[in-house]
Order: C-alpha cells, then sequence, then structure tokens
C-alpha cells in the first residue's frame, strides 16, 4: 500500500466524495479498457486482441467503455456510499495498469528493436515519388530507412517498460514512457497514423500512474521543496510470499522480453529470406504492351498504361504507371499463374499468365479491370539508390540534402 | 554559488577535471552572449571570429597537414569545425596544466563552477530557444518544394528524407519545437533549470540520434549541446537517483536568494530579457520563412509543376514518349528568379527566368548566348501555351499543371 508519508499510516486518509466518484470511474474504465490484459499475452493459449486501431469499430468500442464505466460507477457510488476511500484498490489499479502499460511498450521496443515494425523500404517505394506517398506512408519509409534510428526508438521504449516493471523505477519508467509516448502520439495525429486511440490511452495511462507523484515532483522540480519519500507497503506481510512474488515478477518479465524478442527475430528473418528468394524479384521496365489490342506507346500522358512491375516480398506486385505513380496487388504466383487481389477489396480478382522466355525476359497476359493486358518486360540493373547507400559521414564540408 | 557541492576541499582529480572542463566549456561557447545580441552581436564578435579563422587553418597546416577552405558549410561538420574542436581541446589541456601549477593552493573552485554553471545554463537555453523558435514557426523546416515531391523516394539522400519528413506536418514541427522551447524556458530560470536540463537532454538526445543516423551535418553542435545539458544534470544525480530508485527524501537546495532590495528588479529583468530573446527568435523565423524557401513567401507566378503535353518543332510533333530522352517533361515554376526543366529521363536542368508581361525567357546560366524565348498566355484555366524560338526552330508547348 502506498501513502505519503507524512499522512496518517494507522488511519486510512479520507477522500473527498469528488476523488472517489472519479476513481471508480478510471478503475472501470482502464480495466474495461485494457481487459483481457495479461491473459492473451499467454503464450499459445492467449489471442492478441483487435485493441490497437481507428476504424469505427474502436470508436464504438470506446464509447461502449465509457457508456459501460459511467453506468458502473453510478451504481458503484450508491452502493458504496460509506466507503472513505479506496487506498488498496488503488494500488490494486496501479500495478494492473503499471504491467498493462510496460508490456505494451515492451512489446512496441522489441517490434523496432528487431527492426520488423519498420523495415527496410521495399523497391517499389525507392521508385516512388515522394509526394505520391501517404503521409503514414512517408513516416513508414523514414523510419525503415534508417536501421540505427528505429533501434534508438525501440530501446528508449523497452527502456521505459522495463523500469515500469520494476516497482521502485515505476515514477521513472513512467516519466521516460510519458516524454516517448508524447512523441508517438503526435506522430499519430500529424501523419494520420490510425494508432491514435490506443496511443493516446497508452499516454493517459503513464499519466494516471505519475499522478500520485505530481505533488513531489513539483515540490523538487519547481518549488524547491523537500521531496518526501513515499511509504512503499509490501504487498504481502509475509517475507516468502514477498521474495516469491519478486521472483515471479521477474521470470515473467525477462521471459516476456526474451520471448517477444526471439519471435520477432525469427519472423522478421523468414520474412527477409522469403523475400530475397521471391520469384521475379527486381525492377521490371515494361517494354511493351498491348491493351484490348492496342500497342501503347511509353507516353508518359497515358493514365492506363504501365511503366514498371516491381516483385518485392513474395505476396506483393508493384506497378508503376507512366505517372510515376504506384498501385499495389496481392500477389499469388503458382505455375505460371499469377492471382493479383487487392488489399482492401477481398472481391476483387484477376489472373495472368506469365513465362519468362529467357532469363531477365517475362511476359504478362491477363485481365485487369475488364481490359485485356499483354506485356512484354525486362529485369532492370538495380540501381544504386542514394538514399539506402548514402552511408555515414562524420565530416561533411556541406550538408547533403536532396 | 552552488552549496550543494561546498565540501571544503575538492579532490586533485576533482579540481584538474574542473579546470579543464571550464576552458573547454568557455572555449566551445564563446562568444556567447554576445553573438546572440540583435543586429550589433555579429559585427562585436566579427574579430574574435577573425582570430579563429586564422588560428584553425593555421593548425590544420601545421599539426594536420591539411588544408581547409570551407569554414562552415550549412551546417557546421566540416573539417574546420574539427580542426577548431580540436584546437579547443588542446587549448584546454595546456591551460589546465598551467592553471594547475600556478594554482596549486586553492582548495576549491565552488564560486567558479557556479559562475560556469551560470554561463552554460543560459548559452544551452539560448540554443534551445533558437533551435525550437525556428520549428515553432517553422522555417527550418519549410514544407515539401513541389520539386522534390515528384523525386522517388530512392534518390533523396537521407537528411533530404528527414527535411521532406518533417516539412510535411507543420503540426509535427511546431511539438518538436514547442519542447525544444519549453526546455530553452526551463533552463532561463534558476528554480526549473534541473527540469528544464532534463527536458533538454531527452529532447537533444533525440536530436542528434537524427543527425547521426540520417547524415545531417550537425553532429558535433547537437552532441555538445546534449553535454551542456549532461553536464547541468551531473550535480543533482545524486538527488535524482534518490528520488527515482532508491526512494529516499530528496532535501530542497538552498538556493541563495539575491539580495532583497533587487530581488523584484532582478526577476522583472530576467524574464524581461527572456521573453525578448524568445519574441526575437520568433521573429527571426518568421522573417526566415518569407524568404524564398519559406512556408510564408509569396508564391511566383505559375508556381508549381508543369506537364508539357504538347511539344511542336517546326510543325513536328514530339509525342511525349519516355524514349524520347532528350524531350522536355516537365516545367518547375518554384522560384521567382528561376525555373528547373526536367527532360524524359528524369535529368533536371536549372534556367534563369525573365518572366515579362507576355514574354517568357530562360537563359542557361553557364551559356548566357542560350535564351529561348517565349510568348506565353493562358489559354483557358489550367492551360499555358507557349510559342517561341529555342535552338533556332520554332517551338510550341503546351503545359497543364
Amino acid at each position: 500500500m502506498r501513502q505519503p508519508s507524512t499522512g496518517d499510516l494507522k488511519g486510512a486518509p479520507v477522500w473527498s466524495p469528488a476523488k472517489r466518484i472519479l476513481f471508480r470511474f478510471a478503475f472501470a474504465y482502464l480495466v474495461l479498457y485494457n481487459f483481457p490484459f495479461p491473459l492473451h499475452y499467454i503464450p499459445y493459449a492467449g489471442r492478441l486482441p483487435n485493441s490497437s486501431g481507428d476504424s469505427t469499430y474502436h470508436y464504438v468500442r470506446v464509447f461502449c467503455f465509457l457508456a459501460i464505466a459511467s453506468i458502473v460507477t453510478v451504481v458503484w457510488t450508491i452502493l458504496d456510499r460509506k466507503r472513505t476511500h479506496y487506498a488498496r484498490l488503488h494500488e490494486g489499479l496501479r500495478i494492473y495498469v503499471r504491467f498493462a502499460l510496460a508490456a505494451a511498450m515492451i512489446s512496441f521496443g522489441a517490434d523496432k528493436v528487431i527492426q520488423s515494425q519498420f523495415s527496410d523500404p521495399p523497391l517499389d517505394r525507392l521508385l516512388q515519388p515522394m509526394g505520391d506517398a501517404s503521409p503514414m506512408g512517408l513516416v513508414w519509409t523514414f523510419m525503415g530507412s534508417s536501421r540505427a534510428y528505429t533501434v534508438f526508438t525501440g530501446a528508449a521504449e523497452m527502456i521505459g517498460g522495463l523500469l515500469l516493471a520494476v516497482r521502485r523505477t515505476t515514477l521513472l519508467g513512467a516519466l521516460l514512457s510519458l516524454g516517448v509516448l508524447s512523441n508517438i502520439v503526435a506522430l499519430n495525429f500529424c501523419y494520420d497514423l490510425p494508432i491514435k486511440l490506443y496511443s493516446s490511452h497508452l499516454l493517459a495511462m503513464a499519466v494516471f500512474l505519475i499522478f500520485p507523484d505530481l505533488r513531489r515532483l513539483v515540490d523538487l522540480f519547481v518549488l524547491g521543496r523537500r521531496a518526501e519519500p513515499v511509504a512503499i507497503q509490501p504487498l504481502f506481510r509475509r517475507f516468502r510470499l514477498r521474495r516469491g512474488a519478486l521472483v515471479l515478477r521477474t521470470l515473467i518479465v525477462l521471459a516476456y522480453t526474451a520471448f517477444l524478442l526471439i519471435s520477432t527475430y525469427q519472423g522478421n528473418r523468414a520474412y527477409t529470406q522469403q523475400e530475397s528468394k521471391a520469384p521475379l524479384h527486381g525492377i521490371w521496365n515494361v517494354d511493351e504492351i498491348v491493351i484490348d489490342g492496342q500497342a501503347r506507346p511509353p507516353l508518359v500522358t497515358d493514365r492506363e498504361r504501365w511503366r514498371r512491375v516491381i516483385f518485392h516480398d513474395p505476396g506483393t506486385m508493384a506497378v508503376q504507371l507512366m505517372s510515376d505513380s504506384r498501385v499495389r496487388y496481392v500477389l499469388n504466383l503458382n505455375n505460371g499463374v499469377m492471382t493479383l487481389g487487392k488489399r482492401d477489396d477481398a472481391q476483387w480478382k484477376t489472373t495472368f499468365s506469365y513465362a519468362q522466355p529467357r532469363p531477365g525476359h517475362l511476359t504478362l497476359e491477363g485481365t485487369l479491370d475488364g481490359r485485356k493486358i499483354r506485356a512484354r518486360l525486362h529485369l532492370e540493373k538495380p540501381p544504386k539508390f542514394l538514399l539506402t547507400t548514402r552511408g555515414f559521414h562524420w565530416i561533411n564540408e556541406r550538408p547533403l540534402n536532396r | 554559488m552552488d552549496p550543494r557541492n561546498t565540501s571544503p576541499s575538492w579532490s586533485l582529480a576533482k579540481r584538474v577535471l574542473f579546470r579543464f572542463a571550464f576552458c573547454y566549456l568557455m572555449l566551445y561557447n564563446l562568444p556567447f552572449p554576445l553573438h546572440r545580441i540583435p543586429w550589433a552581436g555579429p559585427i562585436i564578435t566579427q574579430p574574435y571570429n577573425d582570430l579563429w579563422n586564422w588560428l584553425v587553418p593555421w593548425a590544420g597546416k601545421h599539426l594536420l597537414g591539411i588544408s581547409i577552405k570551407v569554414r562552415s558549410g550549412g551546417g557546421g561538420d566540416t573539417t574546420y569545425t574539427y580542426v577548431k574542436v580540436l584546437c579547443f581541446l588542446i587549448i584546454a589541456a595546456v591551460t589546465t596544466a598551467a592553471w594547475t601549477v600556478l594554482d596549486k593552493k586553492r582548495p576549491e573552485h565552488t564560486r567558479l563552477n557556479a559562475g560556469l554553471r551560470v554561463y552554460i545554463r543560459f548559452a544551452l537555453a539560448a540554443a534551445m530557444l533558437a533551435y525550437g523558435a525556428y520549428k515553432v514557426i517553422p522555417s527550418q523546416f519549410a514544407k515539401p518544394f513541389p520539386g522534390q515531391l515528384i523525386e522517388p523516394f530512392g534518390e533523396a539522400s537521407p537528411m533530404g528524407l528527414l527535411w521532406l519528413f518533417m516539412g510535411a506536418s507543420s503540426g509535427y514541427t511546431i511539438f518538436a519545437g514547442a519542447a525544444e522551447m519549453l526546455a530553452g524556458l526551463l533552463l532561463a530560470f534558476r528554480r526549473t533549470a534541473l527540469l528544464g536540463a532534463l527536458v533538454s537532454i531527452g529532447v537533444m538526445s533525440h536530436v542528434a540520434a537524427l543527425n547521426l543516423c540520417y547524415d545531417v551535418p550537425v553532429k558535433v553542435y547537437s552532441l555538445h549541446l546534449l553535454a551542456m545539458g549532461i553536464f547541468l544534470t551531473l550535480p543533482d544525480l545524486r538527488r535524482l537517483l534518490d528520488l527515482f530508485v532508491l526512494n529516499r527524501p530528496v532535501e530542497a537546495v538552498a538556493l541563495r536568494p539575491p539580495r532583497a532590495r533587487f530581488r523584484r528588479t532582478a526577476l522583472v529583468a530576467q524574464v524581461a530579457l527572456v521573453a525578448a530573446f524568445s519574441g526575437y527568435q520568433l521573429y527571426l523565423s518568421y522573417d526566415a520563412s518569407t524568404t524564398q524557401w519559406g512556408n510564408l513567401s509569396e508564391r511566383p507566378p505559375f508556381y508549381g509543376i508543369w506537364t508539357v503535353e504538347e511539344l511542336e518543332v517546326d510543325g513536328v510533333v514530339r509525342p511525349p514518349l519516355l524514349t524520347d530522352a532528350t524531350r522536355w517533361r516537365r516545367i518547375l515554376f518554384e522560384y521567382p528568379d528561376y525555373v528547373t526543366v526536367q527532360l524524359m529521363d528524369g535529368s533536371r536542368s536549372d534556367y534563369d527566368l525573365v518572366l515579362g508581361k507576355r514574354r517568357l525567357t530562360l537563359i542557361k546560366p553557364d551559356d548566357k548566348n542560350w535564351q529561348p524565348s517565349f510568348a506565353y498566355q493562358e489559354t483557358q484555366p489550367g492551360l499555358l501555351a507557349l510559342d517561341g524560338t529555342m535552338d533556332g526552330r520554332n517551338t510550341r508547348l503546351t503545359l497543364r499543371p
């Protein structure tokens, strides 16, 4: 149990009615939002809920949480009129929120430290005009183009999470998470990333954890007053239980962190291996294309003609149009037949037959959006991209800003 | 005076270390605050800068055997800067040795340390406020130009991509700048200096990581600012550890109050100075953003990307075929006095632009005799027709944005 050491340790402090109501609401809402944590983290048995996203579903879900939490608060306030404080329940809620936030920070961080959230920009991205990218695509390319920076941001998140997992360093971890999450929330809002709700909730959880120490922080950092220590009362009276809980917590945190790092690493390696072995991998220039029986010369004003076809990972085919704009299709290659789909339209589907008459040459034939397409392509020499080859320079007589 | 460290006497190692830190940090930050003075700053500090502009090439030539031509290249991580830092290190080491020999009897440097800390605090605060102001009114990272937007990602330099990333969102740029200005403002006041130093460590770690990872040539400067933040935090490390890890009581720091009669005046003067400095930096950023690179600059006529849809030379049409490498593909009107022409193969050249009421003339910068001139007219909104002579041939172009 955690109380200011100046307070009366024997008699529990009396909370004002407003504080009690606020706490009931916070309790109901935070538990609803984080549940089924930690059950979904159980390896194999648990399944990650669809909790991060900004779809209508997620907004309605948050609305439901708010409505339920309000009703719970009203009923609870009526039924539990006599209680003067929730010090012990607050302590429990803090532990729950602390570990939920720590788990999220460690998992966010592991995805970056192991380069799976932001991977190296694919070939079709490197050929895409920058103005053609969505703001989110810009963030992904920006992060993906520097492994070191991605690892830096991931390390900051993991350190925040690990500090949160230790009771003594909770405040430090919450403050570091506050800094890191403010940046993430700002990125989400400024670049239209669809993790606004989730990242804002994590930020709010960090604030919730800092709240009880606000007084001490203001005393120390602003008012120049003495900051009192916090009287930490052990969770269990018995030494053995205490020791056991400590060992268990340490083991779980370490196992969780290691599990995330290893599984992310393995998934990432499998993906990278797959990617380099992708059939047709590379940039293919469209030498000739016949649409509905008409040969189409490479006019930059032609809105339908393909300029290049790019294969990067096995599951994607990208088409660069004559305007240089990029269109992506979900790809499935099978025995000379390629099936194309659209990520945002499950109904949409088409097939092309393909053949490689000689190495480095490709022919495609099929129907796209009701038009018959026949194309002859050749594999381009892999270009040396400035973005991926520039490297690190201690000395720059002139900045290379282009 | 900083009474926290007022141990009666310092160890020899601590004294030597302090002397070195004092010399190096002073050398690195001088001529602060003189160069921050509006208008007069550059003039006052000119002789001081001249001294270094003589000494650094001299040291490069005689100590390292290299010739230094460029002094600063827009960022700072030039050979000149590295040699200058080397000079600082040598001078600081020599001064430390001499000082240690001459000043053997002094047991501590408490007062001087307090003075140094005030100096570094304000130097760092000024840097954070200035850096921040250039983002809060986005001028450091302006909105991307049309010419950048048609370039493929792969052809951007890492620094170019960072600039585009920041410039693409005014909201994020303002957020980043606000964090820097917050650190600067907190640093400017004694009570909140520790918090300010901690915020600036957080912010500058991020900035230094960006500079190191995206090849931005401000590595030396940003790492120094980070080091200054750490220097300001060092004496409080113990207290921070007590608060955040050991859960011990953290004693208040007895700040020596200014003399009672000056207290109010001093505070008012300080607030006024900080406000004036911040305001001036914001004004500078506003001023910079109204120049031809900035967000608030007036866009020249025809601003944007124009695709050369039709091109007719001596009555013969040259269709926009990608395979016709030397045909003009796009004309970019970005600046009042020059245009960029992109060919079908993607290459670009800049031409000086003379824009009359009805005539438009391009001039090759390295061949002033090459001056194609066109009569222009907006035949319908969003369609520009040019008619003139280029390379001695009648040339007609139709441009569409």
